[in-house]
Formats: structure tokens, sequence, C-alpha cells
């Protein structure tokens, strides 16, 4: 399977780009003297490349926003939080998605009855109230997104397996599986789940920029990431405001999280490919 | 349970949920399977030829049951009485019987094989061995498996995924798996009707060969007569949930005696008449939910008597292999003669396998 991986350039292109972001997340923040809280009022709004004031010789890489923080460690630090919370949402998609799917998909019956109405109640209750009831007993912050992820973040992912299932359990070669004795667990396993293999990785890797867009959205709304921790969606939303002014502090979060959604798509697409045996062998490919 | 049977069936009756009703779909169906003999289960799509199948190895749908009857299978050294699949357990017949006793062929073999899983991988599922212990004596069997199935480079087919192969090396795959456990019961259903004619001619060979080396006691179910000729050594003719004549070959292939066989007969396209018009059976198959009056044939059969249409008729024996149920046989009616374009190929045909005798 890494083989066929390998072949397709774009995947190769966007794990490269995944590495190198996640690299630069781990060790960017160190590469400046700077905390990403640390507030200069002398040296607000500077350019890339600006000098530093309180520790000669070394250079604000991207410049400063506002209040003087140093916008390079800030956005290394947004990448952290970005990148975690894409993680998470793909670990949420393939580890109770695929449970709750296949679950309700085929058993089927009353199983399925009561697992889809339990899903249409939690898909009822808007994300943002949930989170909002959340800060009654938490602070905002990781703690809240991540509840928001895990408690709703694995519905459409279930609901596509389930489809799959449903297909795919009424195919021949499941039943041939069945004139074989195979158990219900290997049929699963071995019949099912890699021929729904393909979809289930897109629809995780979609759900990685909604993720992301989630964690924004609810940053602005303070009930994210509060300041003065950052995160891509939080530094986006900030430098919006003086966008015309001084366009890097949008320009640069931006460029970081396009690249980290576009390379999530392109990996998630050569792993789709690598996946379906179909296209194409190892001999004549 | 007669002696050289390995399995029978008798008065089975199977059920579905229609529109929240449960609708007979199998009526009492006797069949008795000889061993070491092909059977093959004729009939209309929707005769019930399938679940009467699926009902030996725990197949059905969901919601289908048994309502009654018994499915009696001979132990495999044959000293014990038979055991009866319709009370076993599900877990108890797909682990003892499926596979080991009882293997399955199906109609399409471009979907019959798993098309993420390699050839060895799916044979290795069969042997019900991991794959990484899938060496050795076990791999070696299965190479001769494939071989023995006739596909002509086994190691290199071994590695191969299934859209690799032709629809007929994929059927020759399916075979195998379905033998990987040296099963003496093999259940045919309809596993030439999506391949091409010369391609279904080899695998009819291959079956047959495969027949005679293991023993295997065959239940092959098809809707073409062609191949019931070219294969059975006993027919059953299905119509609605129930069979309505059984014979051996040349009982149903030169002396049918329910109209509906006739019908049946007289449908088959014949090259040696051109310019005959093809002959179908008027109307349609009965619509079992909306319940049943009589003989389920009688609307769409030119011969039927008036009390068919009140109460279906029982079988009649014929000969001691010969059996059709059809009141034109209890002695009280005379039964009309063979349509007469049937007889004309009848006769045709049976001239022409004695030529090809005496050509032997």
């Amino acid at each position: 399977m890494w083989s066929r991986f390998k072949r397709s350039r774009g995947a190769m292109a966007g794990l490269f780009c995944i590495a190198l972001l996640s690299l630069f997340a781990l060790i960017g923040p160190a590469l400046s003297p700077y905390t990403y809280d640390e507030v200069s009022l002398s040296s607000q709004y500077l350019p890339p490349g600006a000098p530093s004031e309180e520790y000669p010789g070394h250079l604000h890489f991207w410049g400063t926003d506002e209040l003087g923080r140093d916008l390079w460690t800030r956005v290394w630090m947004g990448t952290r939080i970005s990148l975690y919370v894409a993680l998470l949402s793909v670990l949420i998609d393939l580890t109770i998605g695929i449970l709750y799917g296949v679950t309700a998909g085929y058993y089927g019956g009353a199983v399925d009855l009561i697992l889809q109405r339990i899903l249409e109640v939690i898909q009822g209750i808007p994300t943002i109230v949930i989170v909002t009831l959340l800060m009654l007993v938490l602070k905002p912050g990781l703690v809240s997104i991540t509840v928001a992820l895990v408690f709703a973040g694995w519905i459409n992912l279930s609901l596509l397996v389930r489809a799959q299932v449903l297909k795919l359990k009424e195919t021949e070669y499941v039943l041939a599986s069945k004139t074989l004795g195979a158990s219900d667990l290997s049929i699963i396993i071995r019949d099912i789940l890699p021929n729904a293999a393909g979809q289930i990785v897109i629809m995780a890797m979609m759900s990685v920029p909604g993720a992301i867009f989630l964690e924004a959205y609810l940053s602005f709304l303070g009930l994210g990431i509060p300041d003065p921790m950052a995160s891509l969606g939080s530094l986006i939303n900030s430098g919006f405001k003086s966008m015309l002014l001084y366009p890097w502090l949008v320009l640069i979060p931006v460029i970081i999280f396009v690249l980290l959604v576009v390379s999530f798509n392109l990996a998630a697409d050569g792993l789709r490919d690598a996946l379906d045996v179909t296209l194409g062998t190892s001999e004549d490919r | 349970m007669e002696d050289n049977n390995i399995l029978e069936v008798h008065n089975l009756k199977i059920s579905l949920p229609v529109r929240e009703k449960r609708v007979m779909f199998i009526r009492g169906v006797d069949l008795s399977l000889p061993k070491g003999k092909i059977l093959a289960l004729v009939g209309e799509s929707g005769s019930g030829k399938t679940l009467t199948a699926r009902s030996l190895m725990s197949l059905l749908p969901k919601a289908a049951r048994i309502e009654s009857g018994e499915i009696l299978l001979k132990s495999k050294t044959g000293d014990e009485p038979g055991t009866d699949l319709a009370k076993l357990s599900h877990a108890r017949i797909v682990n003892t019987v499926n596979a080991r006793r009882i293997g399955m062929v199906f109609q399409d073999p471009l979907t019959t094989l798993n098309p993420t899983m390699t050839v060895g991988k799916q044979l290795a599922e069969g042997y019900k061995v991991h794959e990484h212990r899938f060496a050795g004596e076990a791999k070696k069997r299965a190479l001769e498996l494939l071989a023995s199935v006739g596909l002509p480079e086994p190691e290199r087919c071994f590695k191969q995924y299934p859209h690799e192969l032709s629809g007929g090396m994929r059927q020759r795959v399916i075979i195998a798996i379905a033998l990987s456990l040296n099963p003496d019961i093999l259940i045919c259903d309809e596993p030439t009707t999506s391949l091409d004619v010369t391609i279904q001619a080899r695998i009819l060979e291959l079956l047959k060969k495969l027949q005679a080396e293991r023993q295997l006691s065959v239940l092959y179910i098809t809707h073409d007569l062609g191949v019931v000729a070219e294969i059975a050594d006993i027919i059953y003719v299905m119509y609605a949930g129930r069979i309505v004549e059984e014979g051996s070959r040349s009982d149903i292939l030169y002396h049918p005696a329910h109209p509906y066989t006739w019908g049946l007969l007289s449908s088959v396209p014949d090259m040696s008449f051109k310019e005959e018009r093809l002959i179908s059976i008027p109307g349609t198959p009965p619509d079992l939910s909306s319940g049943l009056r009589g003989d389920p044939f009688a609307p769409r059969n030119a011969w039927a008597l008036p009390e068919d249409f009140e109460e279906e008729p029982p079988m009649f024996r014929l000969s001691s292999t010969h059996a059709v149920r059809s009141r034109l046989y209890d002695g009280a009616h005379t039964p009309p003669p063979l349509p007469e374009n049937l007889a004309r190929r009848i006769g045709n045909r049976s001239s022409a396998a004695e030529k090809e005798e005496r050509h032997d």
C-alpha cells in the first residue's frame, strides 16, 4: 500500500507539507526568543523581518501584532492547536464514527432504529448550545473544543459508514463469506470495511477543515481558545481587523491554514487511491 | 431416510413478511439428493429455487422463517441417521455444515469475490487459516486446488486481485473456494448465467469433472433447460414454491408430463426449427401474497381441470423415478398427448441423441 501511496506526487507533497508544518509547530516557537504572550507596547505592528528591540541580534521573522507580540511564535503556537484539533477530529471519526455506523448498519432492525434516533437527537442540538452550556462548568479552552468534537464530530461519518454497510452487506461476496462460515466480525473487518475504506478516508479528512473552522469560530465567540493563547482561527480573526494597513497579520496565518487544509486533502486523495486496489496494480503502473 | 440419499428435504415451508402479512413462498417442498448425482432444480424467477437452496445453509434473509418441514443431512461417513438442519441453530450450521459439508457457487462471478482481497487471501479465508500462516502444506494444497479447477498459472493467480481475472477464471476461483474444505455437497446457484456461452460450456465441463473426481452430490439451480440437458442426472421442476414434476433426465426431457414442463421445454429456443415462432407460457407467475386458491398454475394452464381451481393436486407417481403434480394423471382422466410442436422437437432431439450415441 505504501508503494502505491508513494506513486502519487500530490499525496507525497501533502504528506511532506503536513510533516513540515508539524515540525515547525513543534520547534518554531523555540527558534524565537519571544513567548507567544510577551507584550511589548513599543514595538507594535512591526513588519516582517524587523529587528527586535528587547533581544539584540534577533529578528521578528513575521513582524508583530497590535500588542507587539511576535507573530512567528504566535502562528506556530496556533498551528499546534489546529493540528491537535485536526488529529482529534480524524481520530473521533475513525473510532466513534466507524463503530457507531457499522453497528447500526450491520445489525440493522431495532438496533439501527434506536441508534439512529439517538443520533438525530444529538444532531438536533446545535454545537454552539452545547459549548455554551459547557461554559457553566468549564473554562473556555481546548477542553471545551474537545468535548464539542467528541459530542458531535462523528455524526456525518457514522451516517456515511452506515449507508455503506447497508449497501455492502447485501453483496454476494459477503454472502459467499457466510457460506464459508465466516463470523460477523471477520465479515466486517475483511469484506465490508476495506470496500468502504476509500469513502471513509475521504470523509474523515474532509472533516479536518470543518473541525479547524469550528475551533476558529468558537474562539471568535470567546468560547474557544482564550486570549492571549492563539490559534490559527483567532489569529486570522484579529488580523482581519487591520488587514489593509498590516496585511501580514492576516496573510501569514491564512497561508499556513490553507497549506494545512490543502495538504490534508491531498494526502487523503492519495490514501484513497492507495487503498483502491482496482486502480492499477503493482505490475502495470 | 433412504440409503443412497445424502440430503433429503421433507415438506419444507418458508414464509417471508409482505406488507405485515406472512406469505408462504416455499409451500411444501420435497426433494432428495442422491449421493454422487447432479440434481437440477428448474423454475422461473421467483419460483423459490434460491430460497430453498439458501435454507440448506442457513442463509435465508433475516425476516424469513422456516414454518415447518425437515432438512435431513446424512453424516459424511453415512453410518448415522441424518441431522435435521431445520432444527439446528444458525451458528451450528455456519460452523459445522457450511463449507465443510455444503459448498456454494453463486451466480455472478463479478460480485462474488471481494474486490479488495487477492485470490490467495480469499482462498485462505476458505481454509480458515490466518494469511501469515498460509504457507507450506496449506498453500501447496490451495495451489493444487487452483490447478484442479483449471487455472493455468496458480502461482500467479494466487497473487492477483479479482479484477485482473476474466469472468470464467473468477468463476473457477469461486468454485475452488467453495471446494476448499472438501464439502461433499455443492450447491450451484445459476453459476453460468452471467458467462458467455463458450465459457459456460467449459465451466459445466469442469463441474462435471469435479463432480466425478470428488464424488460430489450437486444441487444445480437454473432456469436454463439447455444447461440442464447438459449436466443433470435428476430434474425437479419448481413452480410457485412447490415441486410440480420430478424425474430422471430422460423422464423430464423426453417424457415430460406436467403442462408447465411442456411450456418450459417449448419456450427454449431451438436452432433446428428456424421458421417456428417461439412459444411462451401465457400469463405471469402468481402473486403469492394475494392468497392462493387451488393450483397456482391453473390460470395459465390450457389443460386445467375444473377441480384444479378449487384444490391443488397431489403428486401422482408415473414410474419409480417420475412423479407429477397434475390431476391429468390420477387415473380417472386420459392424459392429453404432448403439444404437437413439442412432440416434434423431442422426436427430433431424441433421434439426434441416438445418432450421437451410434457415433460414439
